[in-house]
């Protein structure tokens, strides 16, 4: 998919992460015990910080934070926000979808519209395009909200996922505009890939059980691989070797054909915002791309850690935030992963508002696990009316 | 590419200061690990324009054969 969307413009970015903060010297375990190891693997790949998200802070606990903080410095849009786009592969809840819930904790009027979207490394693009459609067609402004944080804590025994992801929330506005410069898009994806990075139990395809509960103990149960890690089927997965090798085969090709379609050289952008993935990966892809790497920042992946799709609006907001906008700057911005998908944007930013990146404290009173099951079993029973 | 120069890239790329010679088995190399060959693939691909992924250097033996990959490689 390739598309010029004129009418749009991104007016606003925020990104916010939990103020939990793990360093890799704290995990000496996922290196056997060995500090040299951990030093090597920060050299290579860029491991040093990461994010976690607190117990009982969720994708939309950050991405609410990140959206308050846009809103009160935009104070005339909240009654105008005509539709909030909430990019997450980690809602509240199966159902209703998360940005209806959004909706009434930020105050925005029942005339807005509220979706979800499951998008994960590739999803502030793909919240990025579909806000840009909308706006040029009729909405006054559109909310993205893009974040992550799991479904509950990380088990520290795979070593392939919990040293290198943390958690965090981004939030876009995108208004509509009469004038400035058009946003471009180009976006594919390769669902053969689908089942490198997938979590295979919890949905339709293998379901918890009502009636055997030996069957639903073994969608929860850890197994490890060849190498040792562990996993559960009700957990991400994700083959890493396959995942490196989609990335290299598809994302440097992607952005130089996306760079040759809008007719732009590498000398007319200032910044390649890549997904920060991780700094490895990101610098391979731009020296098989021809960027430069004074111009493919790659350095909050070792602040943050992975931030699925908070991770380019985090990488904007620690660039830019500390001079207030994004200063004229020429973008093209560039996610990938689960899926197989990658989305890229052409974005000439004129003075887009940033801040720096946003901590986020541990929740207060946060319900523990029993308090929640309890809720809703009286609340459904009607004992809590 | 000679032997000596490859070597030196070897080590560069996979971060490790072990003593190592064109003959040095893979499996004997304790920072031959996914990291190690990430990089690996990565420079075939980016400087050399080499094709390769991970079954293919898993599969391999010795420091020799991943050299033997380069074109230009003088044994």
């Amino acid at each position: 998919m390739f598309a010029k969307i004129h009418g749009a413009r991104i007016a606003a970015i925020r990104a916010a992460v939990p103020t939990q903060k793990i360093c890799i010297e704290d995990e000496l375990e996922y290196y056997g015990g060995s500090l040299k190891k951990a030093q090597r693997a920060k050299a290579m790949i860029g491991i040093d910080r990461r994010r976690p998200a607190w117990p009982g802070q969720t994708a939309s606990d950050l991405c609410y934070a990140a959206a308050s903080s846009l809103l009160a410095d935009h104070p005339d849009v909240k009654e105008n926000i005509d539709a909030l786009i909430f990019v997450s592969q980690s809602p509240d809840y199966p159902l209703p979808a998360t940005a209806c819930i959004l909706q009434e904790r930020l105050g925005l009027p029942q005339t807005c519209a509220a979706f979800d979207v499951n998008q994960g490394c590739a999803g502030f693009v793909y919240g990025l395009w579909l806000a840009s459609s909308l706006a040029s067609s009729g909405c006054k402004n559109v909310l993205i909200l893009a974040g992550d944080a799991p479904i509950w804590p990380r088990d520290a025994s795979n070593r392939i996922i919990a040293p290198i992801f943390g958690d965090g929330g981004g939030a876009a506005l995108v208004s509509a505009s009469d004038s400035g410069p058009e946003i471009t898009f180009s976006i594919g994806v390769d669902g053969s890939g689908h089942d490198v990075l997938i979590m295979p139990a919890g949905c339709t395809r293998l379901p918890f059980s009502w009636e055997n509960n030996d069957d639903n103990l073994a969608l929860i149960e850890k197994f490890t691989d060849a190498s040792g890690a562990s996993w559960r089927l009700y957990d991400i997965y994700m083959n890493g070797k396959k995942v490196f090798e989609f990335t290299m085969r598809v994302v440097p090709d992607h952005i130089k054909e996306f760079l040759q379609q809008t007719s732009t050289s590498v000398d007319n952008i200032d910044y390649f915002m890549l997904h920060q993935a991780n700094r490895q990966i990101v610098g391979e892809i731009a020296k098989k791309a021809g960027l430069p790497p004074e111009k493919t920042p790659s350095e909050s992946f070792s602040k943050f850690g992975n931030l699925s799709s908070t991770s380019i609006p985090a990488a904007i907001c620690d660039l830019f935030g500390e001079k207030g906008s994004t200063r004229n700057a020429t973008m093209l911005l560039c996610g990938y992963g689960v899926g197989l998908s990658w989305a890229s944007c052409l974005w000439h930013s004129e003075n887009c508002d940033v801040k720096p990146v946003i901590d986020v404290p541990k929740p207060e009173n946060a319900p523990a696990w029993k308090e929640k099951i309890k809720y809703w079993r009286d609340k459904i029973s009607g004992e809590a009316e | 590419m000679t032997g000596t120069e490859f070597i030196e890239t070897f080590k560069e790329l996979i971060q490790t200061d072990m003593d190592v010679n064109l003959d040095t088995a893979l499996v004997d190399i304790e920072d031959w690990d996914s990291m190690a060959i990430m990089a690996i693939i990565a420079w075939l691909d980016v400087e050399h324009g080499i094709s390769a992924d991970f079954e293919k250097l898993t599969n391999l033996q010795s420091v020799r054969e991943i050299a033997r990959l380069l074109p230009d490689f003088e044994e």
